[in-house]
């Protein structure tokens, strides 16, 4: 197994490597570029070449790329060109409030899923199931974006029970009454946006496992409906179910970018949108690479869990 | 077929959806024969109620909002079914390819949908659109350009198990080109698979249009559609909210619509599915 | 010279990297949350006063703003209007120089000398900086030869270096400073004005303005302090119990970050901000009564222009059958839906301006012209990119109309909407990608302050354009001092101007300050251009 888990973190490396060059090549070819953000137009040609020398990009490309890789493993993820802050320090605010935006909210959705999912699935084409199937199946018709226009309509302008601005109220920051009254309505549409997908996963699942042969076994062993249910569906229905908790990894930086820029939310969303409508490649690859990153991870954690739960994967290795 | 209209019988929710779908289409396609203009600006009645003469009003400069949500309508559509195609085509080349080459190639192809599935579609296609120039070009392009992966995988190995096949095989022995082996005989064979992803592809490719339309990375002025409506609908919807509900609700029924009709191709295609699915 | 390039924001430096940096590795400063926390003016607790009567502690008065002045905001490069809105809260400047007169602040008076060469400017003696330290002379003449500073690339540089020389600033003592211009400057007064005095002791050894660690503490002299700023989110301000002026009545204000207008105009009526800048056609879908909301209009001479990147649209002609092909005031009233909240400039001067005049090319609307100018171009169909900013809705709609304006001659317009941000960055480079773009300045009364907006060359001639004939009139309207002369001069100017077809001037708006009930005394603080008002301290809370 070590073998096994050995072998795919050595495939998951050359392909951040190539993903890394992917985007240093992007951002070569940008029309601007990170001197254009040091250097002022009255500055002399000399000037330029020394602030050029100072920050490496005199070297060659390879060096250039070398150095940027290096800077990348020690945080320093460099600066964007429109604001000229530091990439790292804007991200280290925001990544924590997409997380605590997002993390909650993929949970409860995740649980939600697996219950309503495990019903559906073992009440098939009975009314229960066909509500839940029918809501997953125009769940996840519903454009994110509208569903939160809908709770905004009704929520903040007709009944003006919520704020949809932003994390806090200002003056506010400290209380927690006034983050959750924020916190409620991007949590509720990220919630149903993550919801019907996984529900959908979790019913097909549970499809699958009431046709497997087993079921029968048990039923002709006159087992009740209850006990093949949470002694072996949710069993196997779960194992899948939890690995596949790996490939969410990504969400955490990227899961909530539309649903940020509606309602405001100071994370990660915002930041990357505005990124792309000023040309701001720095910032846009840095957030390109670390999504992908976490992507790879992610799915070497899936497959990792998933060897270390189901024992039959255990003996390829 | 007739398991299609069985299944029919009992979805009145696809039923319905696959109308409105129909004439929304339809609409979308005789647009330019209709004698309406949804670019005319008349600011002197501008964000009117609607009308007779404006059926959904008119918005913020005074453009007929019907007119607007059928052309918009035109465009999210159109950017579907030519992203579709493209990533269809990309699909099932690489697919196929990759499936019945084997070797380096497919260990080369399949490294590249690994690496391209890798980084989330909304900061791919976002990233790749502003290397291009904006416009309905560069998006169908985009989208195009960066969904094709999952079919590929698909067909890729339907190809395999093909590949073993005695006509396939056959026409191997006796020397038919590559090329030809692939037209011919592994595409009709996996076109089942290509119909019902289609479907699908299309439904993906117009939910990720609106969504960057609506953060404005997408289609940009006059041109509209569905999503750069809702984003608009977003500056008056406190006072006129029938401006978000109208394009939003087009959207749920168009992809609501094409899902079901992949459910139904499947049914089609693979009648073994409707067993399980009727039961 | 208030020189706001709406939203040209300069600066917003690298030194933010102490804002999230400490945080992100764990902190090395245990003090440093996810603010920066000036220690300026620790010694006067804001909780220590209730003047306000919100219950419960301090008064706070929060405005929107829609854009992020950034965390190195200081008094040479910052020339955005939110940078400028942050400078005057914290520092202050000699004096203003308004429509209306002087209005004096660090300075008592300024003399002239009979030649009219020296201007001599007396200073107050009571003044503190929020450190404690004595504001002195030393401080104005280093904020003045910082400015003078080429590599500085000070906002105010070329108002003050001539091709003649640099205005000479000089102690006489500690509460006296002489100027002397190199040439007989007949808008000397107003050039020295609003250039706002930065500390020498914090600022000494700083190389570079707008890159440094002491950009996020600053020490002033303003109404206020700032005491807190959130990068993408707010800048707070404590009141400075030792300001010069009388300590101000609101405790807190609040410079709220929201780009997006929608957001805005939803916060400002739930309450959460207590004032706003709006467009009539925002302002009139709001239900201000049932909000407590009032609107005070107030016209700051702003003008919106279209501008053509002359590198890009070398032919003459084709700019002509553009502008002949665009009606301004159909755009303006589509915009601003009445005649009251707008001017329309013909000129790149404001109409409210002595100098300005009507007797220029006007291009009003001339189908048939611009077909005629389009065919002597040579180009039948042309393809342009205009560019504007996304977030702001009367851009775009401007960018909607100016479009189906030039479709019906068979111009082709594609419209990019762009981070406005990165659009005034990128509207300084001569090979940006863009063919005509929007934007806005204020600048001050005297014309010579346009010269580094249309002088070839200049740092903020986005039209790329040159003209020895357009700067020779500049020169000769800096040194002339009869007023009627230097009216003809400048009436020759703006002729120049409009006959290069670079510049558009669209229209000259009110901006809509749409403010709480709650809010007093916003007459005695004065509504004012760029600022929105003239000195904070006056406001109060109802």
């Amino acid at each position: 197994m070590a073998k096994y888990i050995l072998k795919r973190i050595l495939t998951a490396i050359p392909m951040v490597l190539f993903i890394t060059i992917l985007c240093f090549t992007l951002m070569h070819f940008a029309p601007y570029d990170a001197i254009d953000a040091m250097t002022n137009p009255r500055m002399s040609q000399e000037t330029i070449n020394l602030i050029k020398a100072k920050y490496g990009f005199d070297q060659p490309l390879f060096i250039q790329y070398i150095r940027w890789l290096d800077g990348l493993m020690n945080g320093n993820y460099g600066y964007s060109i429109v604001t000229k802050q530091s990439i790292a320090a804007d991200l280290s605010v925001r990544i924590p409030n997409t997380i605590k935006l997002v993390l909650p909210a993929y949970f409860t959705a995740y649980s939600l899923a697996v219950v309503l999912g495990l019903l559906a699935g073992s009440r098939k084409n009975r009314a229960t199931d066909k509500l839940i199937d029918g809501f997953s199946s125009v769940g996840i018709a519903v454009p994110s974006f509208w569903f939160s226009m809908l709770l905004i309509f009704v929520f903040g302008y007709k009944l003006k029970l919520l704020p949809f601005v932003g994390m806090n109220s200002v003056g506010m920051e400290s209380s927690v009454v006034d983050f959750l009254r924020h916190y409620i309505m991007p949590f509720a549409t990220l919630v149903f946006t993550f919801l019907p997908a996984n529900i959908k996963f979790v019913r097909s699942s549970t499809l699958t496992q009431y046709s497997e042969d087993y079921v029968l076994v048990q039923q002709a062993f006159g087992a009740s409906r209850r006990e093949i249910m949470f002694k072996h569906v949710s069993k196997n229905v779960l194992l899948p179910v939890v690995t596949r908790l790996g490939m969410a990894l990504p969400l955490l930086v990227t899961g909530a970018i539309i649903t940020e820029t509606v309602f405001g939310w100071p994370g990660v969303g915002p930041y990357f949108i505005k990124a792309i409508q000023g040309l701001d490649y720095p910032i846009v690859m840095i957030i390109l690479v670390l999504s992908a990153t976490l992507v790879i991870v992610g799915n070497l954690l899936s497959d990792i869990l998933y060897c270390l739960i189901d024992p039959r994967i255990r003996e390829m290795g | 077929m007739d398991s299609v209209f069985l299944v029919l019988k009992h979805d009145k929710a696809a039923v319905i959806s696959l109308i409105i779908l129909a004439v929304v289409i339809l609409l979308a396609l005789i647009a330019p024969l209709l004698p309406m203009d949804p670019n005319a600006t008349d600011v002197i009645n501008r964000l009117k109620s609607p009308s007779t003469s404006h059926f959904f009003g008119t918005d913020e400069v005074g453009r007929d909002y019907f007119a607007r949500v059928i052309y918009g309508g035109r465009v999210s559509l159109l950017v579907g079914f030519l992203a579709m195609l493209t990533s269809l085509t990309i699909g099932v080349a690489v697919g196929t390819i990759s499936g019945f080459c084997g070797g380096i190639i497919d260990t080369i192809l399949m490294r590249i949908v690994d690496i391209l599935h890798s980084i989330p579609w909304m900061i791919l296609v976002t990233v790749v659109s502003i290397f291009l120039k904006p416009g309905i070009q560069s998006i169908i392009l985009v989208i195009g350009l960066f969904t094709w992966m999952e079919i590929a995988r698909l067909v890729r190995a339907e190809t395999l198990s093909l590949k073993e096949r005695e006509f396939v095989l056959y026409a191997k022995f006796s020397g038919v080109r590559v090329f030809h082996i692939i037209l011919r005989h592994i595409i009709p064979s996996v076109f089942p698979t290509i119909i019902v992803s289609a479907t699908t592809s299309m439904a993906d490719a117009i939910m990720t249009e609106s969504s960057l339309s609506f953060l404005g990375v997408g289609i940009q002025q006059p041109m509209s559609s569905w999503g750069s409506l809702l984003q608009d609908a977003q500056g008056t919807m406190q006072n006129n909210f029938f401006m978000a509900l109208i394009p939003g609700l087009l959207i749920i029924i168009t992809i609501f619509g094409f899902n079901k009709l992949g459910n139904l191709l499947r049914v089609y295609v693979e009648p073994k599915v409707m067993n399980d699915e009727k039961e | 010279m208030k020189k706001t390039l709406k939203r040209s924001g300069l600066a917003l430096m690298t030194s933010l990297v102490i804002l999230g940096a400490l945080t992100a590795c764990g902190g090395k400063d245990p003090g440093a949350g996810n603010n920066t926390t000036a220690s300026g003016a620790g010694e006067t607790k804001a909780g220590e006063t209730t003047v306000g009567t919100k219950t419960g502690g301090d008064s706070t008065f929060t405005y929107a703003i829609a854009g992020d002045p950034g965390a190195n905001v200081n008094v040479i490069t910052t020339s955005d209007r939110f940078g400028l809105m942050t400078i005057k809260m914290i520092y202050s400047p000699l004096y203003m120089y308004n429509a209306d007169g002087i209005n004096y602040f660090l300075a008592k008076s300024i003399d002239a000398s009979d030649d009219n060469l020296t201007y001599t400017v007396h200073l107050r003696d009571d003044v503190k900086w929020s450190d404690g330290e004595k504001f002195t002379a030393d401080d104005v003449v280093f904020t003045f030869e910082a400015m003078e500073k080429e590599e500085n690339v000070g906002w105010a540089y070329s108002q003050l270096v001539y091709p003649e020389g640099s205005v000479k600033v000089a102690k006489v003592d500690d509460y006296t400073v002489t100027f002397t211009m190199p040439v007989i400057n007949a808008a000397a007064e107003e050039m020295l004005s609003q250039i706002f005095i930065m500390p020498k002791h914090v600022y000494e050894n700083v190389t570079s303005f707008e890159n440094n660690e002491v950009n996020a503490k600053p020490v002033g002299t303003g109404p206020y302090v700032m005491s807190e700023y959130s990068a993408g989110s707010y800048v707070k301000f404590t009141k400075n119990e030792n300001y010069f002026l009388g300590a101000p009545s609101i405790d807190n204000i609040v410079y709220r970050i929201i780009e997006n207008e929608n957001t805005a105009k939803t916060a400002i009526q739930s309450g959460e901000v207590d004032a706003w800048i709006g467009t009539p056609a925002q302002v009139e879908q709001m239900d201000l009564k049932s909000n407590n909301l009032t609107v005070k209009p107030y016209q700051e001479g702003r003008v919106g222009y279209l501008m053509m990147n002359a590198k890009r649209m070398n032919d003459e002609n084709l700019r002509k059958a553009i502008l002949y092909a665009i009606d301004k005031k159909a755009i303006a009233d589509a915009i601003f839906l009445d005649e009251a909240n707008y001017d329309l400039p013909w000129s790149f001067m404001p109409p409210n301006s002595e100098f300005f005049t009507e007797d220029v090319e006007k291009y009003g609307q001339n189908l048939e012209k611009s077909k005629e100018f389009l065919a002597a171009s040579g180009n039948k169909a042309p393809e342009l990119t205009l560019a504007y900013s996304a977030t702001d809705s009367i851009q775009s709609t401007t960018a909607i109309l100016v479009q189906e304006q030039l479709q019906k001659v068979g111009i082709k317009v594609n419209l990019t909407g762009v981070d406005s941000t990165a659009l005034s960055q990128q509207m300084k480079k001569e090979d940006n990608s863009y063919d005509m773009y929007f934007g806005g300045y204020i600048m001050g009364i005297d014309p010579d302050t346009f010269t580094s907006l249309f002088e070839s060359g200049n740092s903020h001639n986005y039209m790329h354009y040159d003209y020895p004939e357009i700067d020779e009139l500049f020169s000769q309207g800096r040194k002339e001092t009869d007023k009627a002369k230097r009216k003809v001069i400048y009436t020759e100017l703006q002729k120049k101007l409009q006959d290069t077809a670079c510049f558009y001037p669209l229209y000259s708006n009110k901006r809509l300050l749409v403010v709480s009930d709650k809010i007093a005394g916003i007459d005695e603080a004065k509504l004012v251009p760029v600022y929105t008002f003239e000195d904070t301290s006056k406001l109060k809370l109802k």
